[in-house]
C-alpha cells in the first residue's frame, strides 16, 4: 500500500475505476469494475478503506446518494476523482513507463 | 446474523454504503441470470469475507483520525487510538519472529510453560488446602476442644462435655461426635462403612443443613433412637438420589435404622463418614465415666467474641471442673484450636516450603529466558540500530520489545495453565493419602488467574532487562552499526550477575532438598521396636449382638486366630486392639504403690493374645508372655509392661513381681517387652501396658499375621477361614504393616521428592545458564580468540581462559547461595529430624555438586571456543 505521496497499486486501480465509471461511480459499481476489469475481487470494506484513504489525501471526493428499495433503503456513496487525483495518476503512469523503458522486457500485449 | 455482525464491525460511515452495495449487487446478479441460490451463496460469502477487512477498516479509521488530529493540534500528541494499530503490528511482528526462530521459541516457551505451570500447580494446592475456608458457614468461628493434660490432648468424656456445654458462655453451640465404623450387609458381602455417633447439636454447630430430610432431635439423642442421617455419596450410590430414601432402613451392626436425612456433598466431620447416628450415651457403663474420654468436641464461638475471650472462659470452666472432680479431672485443662487449623496445621509448613521452592525455580527459569532473549538480541543489534537511526523513537522500540516479551509470556502462560491441569492431577495422585482436604484440590478459575498473573510478572522480570539494555544501547545509533569486537563490557556484566543469581538460588534449593533428604534417611533408619516386614494386618470389627457373653466373644476371636494360625503360609498370628502406626489406640491412667494419686500416670493400653509379641518380633526382655489360663480369663490379674515403663518406675531388671493399678485392679507384672514406637519414627517411644484378652476390657480387635513369604498373599485364605467361621464378619482395612509404617513418613517422602525435583531442575537450569552465558561471551570474543590463537595461544590456554570465567562465576554464586541458604534453612527446622539446619555435610556436598555442574557446563562451552579457527574469527570483524 502506498503511503505519503504515492498511490499503491490498489489505490491506482480504484482511482482508474472511478474515472472510468464517471457519474455512475459508487461502492458497488467500483467493486464490480475492479473485479471484472482489474481482476481483483476485493470485499466492499476494502474498497471503501482505499477510497477513504484517497479521500483523505484529497484525490477523490464523495457525496451521499439517495437510498433505494433495492438497497434495502440504504444510501449509497458516490465518488469523483479530483484534479489532484488525476495528477498523481498521470505521475504514477509516467514513473512506471520510465521504469518499463529501462527494463529489458516488453509489456505483455495479452494482459488485461 | 452475519449482517448484524458485519454492521457492528464496520465503521459507522461505511455501514449503509457497504450493506446497501451488497444487497444491490445480489439483486443485480439475479437479474443477470444467476439463480436465487447462487446469488444468496455469493452474498453470504461476501459477508464472511468482509468481516476482517471491516474490523481492519475500523481500526484504521480511528488511527487515521488520531493522526489527523495530531497534525491539527498544536504541539500536543494524542497517542490514544494510534497505539492500537501499532500494538497489533507489534504482536504480529513478534509472532512472526518466533516462527522464524523455532529453536529459541521452543526453548523459551518450554522453560516458561514448565515454570509457570509448576508455580500454578503448587499455588492451587496451597490455596485449596490452606487458604480456602472449610465448607461450613462462618467457618472461622469453628473450633475443636480437647481435654488437655501434661501438654497432650485427649478425647473428651461425656460428663465433661455436658458440663462444658452448660458452662461455656462464649460459645453459640457445642456438639460432640464419636467416630465409629459399622458393618453393613451389602450386595457383595459384609462391608464396613465409616460413620460417627453425634449429638443433636452437632449439625447445627457446624452449620450443616441436610439437603433432604432433617437432623436429629434432642429426644432422639436422649433415647439413642434408631435413626440415621446418610451422606450425599451414599444417597447417590445406594438409593439413586431418590426422595424415597427417606424412611428406608439401613441396617448397621445388625440394628435397623430409619433414614431421616441426607447431608449435602460437603458433608460434615469426620471427613470420610458416610452415616451419622444419634450418640448413645447409655450404651455402656464406661461411657458415662468422667475419667474416660471417647468423644471429639466441636464448637462455634459466639459472634463478636474474640478467641482470647473464649479461651479465658474455657479456663474458668476447666478450673471449676478440676475442683469439683479432683480425681478424674486432675490436671485437666481445655485446649481450643481452630477447626481448619486442626485439619491442615500439619501440612502448612511443608506446603509453604514447596511454594517457596517452586517460586525460586520460576525465577531461575525466567533468568534463563532473559538470557535467551539477550543472546538473540545480540544478533539483532544491527536491526535495532538501523531502526533507531531511521527515527524509530526510543519509546516505540521499548514498546516493541515489551510486546515481544508479553507475547512470549502470554503463550508461556497458556502453556503453563495446561501444565498446571496435569500437574494438579499428578499431585493429587501422588500425594500421601492422608493429606487433609486432598479431595478439595482442583483446577479452577483461580488457578487460571494465577497462571495469567505469573505470566505477567515474568514479562516484567525478564522482559524489561533486555529491552532497557537495548534501548540504552540504541541511543547512539552508530554504536550498534559498528562491529561488535570489544563491546563486551556492559551487557555481559549484567548477564553475569543474573547467572550468578541463578547459581545462588539453585544452591538454596539444593540445600533444602539435601537437608530434607538427610532427615528422611535418618527417619527410615529408626528402629521402631518391631518387625513390620511380612506382617499383614486385618481389622475384625465385630457386632456385639452376635455374642451372649464376654466369654463367648473371646472364644469366637480365639477360633479365628486358631483358624488363621493353621494356614500353611502363616508363621505366627495374634490379636491386638491397636497396631503400631495404624491405630492410635486408647491411653489409660494407672497407679503405682507408693506413688501418690496426684501423679498423672498415663500409658498406652493394649489388649493382646500371648503370641502377639512373637508375631511382631517384639522381644520379651524379662519374664514371660501371657499363659493360656490368663488368656481364658482365669488366674490372678497380671500385666506386661514395656522397657520404657520399667526403666522409669522400677529400674532395669526390677520390674517383675511389682504391681500396677489398672482398670480398678492391682495387677502383677509378669513380663517386660522391648520398647515400641507406634505413632511416629521421629518421636520417643511411649509407655505401654499390655493385658491379656481374657483379663482386659472389651476392645475392637485387629488380627496381625506373620507370613512365610509375602503376607499380603495370605489375604484370600484368611478371608476364606473367617467366612467359614462367620459369613457376616467383614475384614476391615487389610494391608501389609509396612504400608502403615512407610505411610507415617509418606509426607516427608513426598515433600522431599518434590523439593529434590525442584532442586534438580534449578541446578539444570543454572548449568544451562552458565553454558549459555559462556557461549555468548565466546561469540562476542571470537575475534579476540582468533587473534590469540593466531599469536600462538594453544587450545588448552583458550579453554582455560573460558573455564576461569565460568569457575569464578560459579564460586561467587555459590558463596552468595550459601549465605542465603544459611539464613533460610532455619524455616525448615520444624521439618528436620536429627539434622541441624546448618549441617556442614549437606552444604559441602551441595557446593561440590554445583561446582562440578558449573565446571562441566564451562568445559563444554570452552570446547566450542577452541574449535574457532583463527582465520574465520578474524574475518568476522
Amino acid at each position: 500500500m502506498g503511503r505519503g505521496d504515492h498511490p499503491g497499486e490498489l489505490e491506482q486501480m480504484v482511482l482508474l475505476s472511478v474515472l472510468a465509471l464517471g457519474d455512475d461511480a459508487y461502492g458497488m459499481t467500483i467493486r464490480r469494475h475492479l473485479a471484472e476489469e482489474g481482476g481483483r475481487d476485493v470485499t466492499p470494506p476494502t474498497v471503501y478503506s482505499a477510497l477513504d484513504r484517497l479521500e483523505s489525501k484529497g484525490w477523490v471526493s464523495s457525496s451521499l446518494g439517495e437510498p433505494t428499495a433495492e438497497r434495502g433503503g440504504r444510501a449509497k456513496r458516490y465518488f469523483r476523482v479530483e484534479p489532484d487525483g488525476v495528477a498523481v495518476l498521470r505521475e504514477a503512469r509516467a514513473r512506471m513507463d520510465r521504469l518499463w523503458q529501462g527494463a529489458p522486457l516488453e509489456p505483455d500485449p495479452e494482459a488485461p | 446474523m452475519l449482517e448484524r455482525l458485519l454492521a457492528a464491525l464496520l465503521p459507522e460511515r461505511d455501514r449503509d454504503p457497504v450493506l446497501g452495495d451488497l444487497a444491490e449487487e445480489r439483486r443485480a446478479r439475479v437479474g443477470e441470470g444467476a439463480s436465487e441460490a447462487e446469488a444468496r451463496r455469493w452474498y453470504r460469502r461476501q459477508l464472511l469475507r468482509s468481516l476482517l477487512p471491516a474490523l481492519w477498516a475500523r481500526i484504521r479509521r480511528r488511527h487515521d483520525r488520531a493522526s489527523t488530529d495530531e497534525r491539527t493540534w498544536n504541539g500536543t500528541t494524542r497517542e490514544g487510538d494510534g497505539m492500537l494499530i501499532d500494538r497489533t503490528r507489534d504482536v504480529r511482528f513478534a509472532l512472526r519472529t518466533l516462527r522464524r526462530n523455532p529453536g529459541f521459541a521452543a526453548a523459551a516457551l518450554l522453560t516458561l510453560g514448565l515454570g509457570i505451570g509448576a508455580v500454578t500447580t503448587v499455588f492451587t494446592v496451597v490455596e485449596d488446602i490452606l487458604l480456602r475456608p472449610l465448607p461450613f458457614p462462618d467457618s472461622e468461628r469453628l473450633v475443636r476442644l480437647w481435654q488437655q493434660r501434661d501438654g497432650m490432648q485427649f478425647w473428651v468424656s461425656a460428663p465433661n462435655y455436658r458440663d462444658w456445654r452448660e458452662g461455656a458462655a462464649s460459645f453459640e453451640a457445642l456438639g460432640a461426635y464419636s467416630p465409629d465404623g459399622m458393618n453393613v450387609l451389602g450386595a457383595a458381602g459384609p462391608e464396613r462403612l465409616e460413620g460417627a455417633e453425634v449429638t443433636a447439636s452437632f449439625f447445627p454447630t457446624l452449620g450443616v443443613e441436610p439437603v433432604v430430610g432433617r437432623g436429629f432431635t434432642e429426644a432422639e439423642e436422649a433415647e439413642g433412637a434408631p435413626v440415621v442421617v446418610i451422606s450425599y455419596g451414599l444417597w447417590q450410590r445406594q438409593y439413586g438420589g431418590e426422595g424415597d430414601a427417606l424412611g428406608a432402613t439401613l441396617t448397621l451392626d445388625g440394628r435397623s435404622h430409619e433414614i431421616v436425612g441426607v447431608l449435602p456433598p460437603e458433608g460434615a466431620l469426620p471427613t470420610d463418614a458416610e452415616f451419622w447416628t444419634p450418640i448413645r450415651w447409655d450404651m455402656a457403663d464406661w461411657r458415662q465415666r468422667r475419667g474416660i474420654g471417647w468423644v471429639l468436641v466441636v464448637g462455634r464461638v459466639a459472634p463478636d467474641v474474640a478467641p482470647e475471650t473464649a479461651r479465658t472462659d474455657l479456663q474458668g470452666v476447666a478450673t471449676t471442673l478440676r475442683e469439683a472432680y479432683p480425681d478424674e479431672n486432675r490436671g485437666m485443662g481445655i485446649h481450643m484450636e481452630g477447626l481448619a487449623e486442626s485439619m491442615v496445621g500439619e501440612v502448612r509448613t511443608p506446603l509453604l516450603v514447596l511454594l517457596a521452592g517452586v517460586l525460586l525455580v520460576l525465577v531461575v527459569a525466567c533468568i534463563n529466558v532473559a538470557g535467551l532473549l539477550l543472546a538473540r538480541g545480540a544478533a539483532r543489534r544491527r536491526e535495532v540500530a538501523v531502526r533507531a537511526a531511521l527515527g524509530g523513537g526510543r519509546r516505540r522500540l521499548l514498546a516493541q520489545f515489551l510486546t515481544e516479551s508479553a507475547v512470549l509470556s502470554a503463550l508461556g502462560g497458556a502453556l503453563g495453565a495446561l501444565v498446571a491441569v496435569g500437574g494438579v492431577a499428578l499431585f493429587v495422585a501422588l500425594a500421601p493419602a492422608d493429606t487433609p482436604r486432598l479431595g478439595d484440590v482442583a483446577v479452577d478459575g483461580t488457578a487460571l488467574a494465577v497462571a495469567a498473573g505469573v505470566g505477567l510478572l515474568t514479562t516484567l522480570l525478564f522482559g524489561l532487562t533486555p529491552a532497557l539494555h537495548w534501548v540504552r544501547d540504541g541511543s547512539s545509533p552508530t554504536a550498534g552499526l559498528r562491529s561488535e569486537a570489544g563491546a563486551g563490557g556492559r551487557d555481559l556484566g549484567g548477564r553475569r550477575a543474573l547467572v550468578g543469581a541463578q547459581f545462588a538460588l539453585a544452591f538454596v534449593l539444593a540445600v533444602g532438598a539435601g537437608l530434607l533428604g538427610k532427615s528422611y534417611w535418618g527417619l527410615t533408619r529408626v528402629d521402631p521396636g518391631f518387625e513390620a516386614e511380612g506382617v499383614l494386618v486385618v481389622g475384625l470389627p465385630v457386632v456385639e449382638s452376635w455374642f451372649e457373653s464376654t466369654a463367648d466373644r473371646r472364644a469366637y476371636l480365639e477360633r479365628i486366630v486358631a483358624g488363621v494360625e493353621g494356614l500353611a503360609g502363616v508363621e505366627e498370628a495374634g490379636l491386638t486392639n491397636a497396631v503400631p502406626f495404624r491405630d492410635a489406640g486408647p491411653t489409660f491412667s494407672y497407679g503405682l504403690r507408693g506413688v501418690s494419686d496426684d501423679e498423672d500416670l498415663l500409658a498406652r493400653y493394649r489388649v493382646v493374645t500371648p503370641r502377639y509379641f512373637r508375631t511382631l518380633e517384639i522381644p520379651i526382655v524379662e519374664g514371660r508372655t501371657f499363659s493360656a489360663e490368663e488368656t481364658a480369663g482365669a488366674g490372678g490379674p497380671v500385666v506386661i509392661v514395656d522397657q520404657v515403663f520399667a526403666r522409669e518406675h522400677f529400674g532395669e531388671g526390677r520390674a517383675l513381681g511389682r504391681e500396677v493399678h489398672l482398670l480398678d485392679e492391682w495387677r502383677r507384672v509378669v513380663g517386660v517387652v522391648g520398647e515400641v514406637r507406634d505413632r511416629s519414627l521421629a518421636g520417643d517411644p511411649d509407655r505401654h501396658v499390655f493385658v491379656s484378652v481374657g483379663q482386659g476390657s472389651r476392645q475392637s480387635m485387629r488380627l496381625v499375621v506373620q507370613g512365610r513369604g509375602d503376607a499380603a498373599a495370605l489375604l484370600p485364605e484368611i478371608r476364606r477361614v473367617v467366612r467359614e467361621l462367620n459369613p457376616r464378619q467383614p475384614l476391615a482395612d487389610a494391608g501389609p504393616l509396612t504400608d502403615w509404617v512407610s505411610g507415617s513418613v509418606a509426607q516427608e517422602r513426598f515433600t522431599l521428592g518434590l523439593l529434590s525435583f525442584f532442586g534438580g531442575a534449578a541446578l539444570l537450569l543454572a548449568a544451562l545458564g552458565i553454558y549459555g552465558l559462556l557461549s555468548y561471551s565466546i561469540a562476542r570474543r571470537t575475534p579476540e580468540i582468533g587473534v590469540r590463537m593466531a599469536l600462538g595461544a594453544s587450545g588448552a590456554e583458550v579453554r582455560a581462559m573460558v573455564l576461569r570465567e565460568g569457575v569464578v562465576l560459579a564460586v561467587l554464586g555459590t558463596a552468595v547461595g550459601a549465605l542465603l541458604a544459611l539464613g533460610g534453612a532455619r524455616y525448615l527446622s520444624s521439618l528436620l529430624f536429627g539434622v541441624p539446619p546448618d549441617d556442614p555435610t549437606v552444604f559441602a556436598t551441595v557446593g561440590v555438586t554445583l561446582a562440578a555442574a558449573a565446571l562441566l557446563a564451562a568445559w563444554m562451552s570452552a570446547r566450542r571456543a577452541t574449535r574457532v579457527s583463527p582465520s574465520t574469527a578474524l574475518r568476522s570483524e
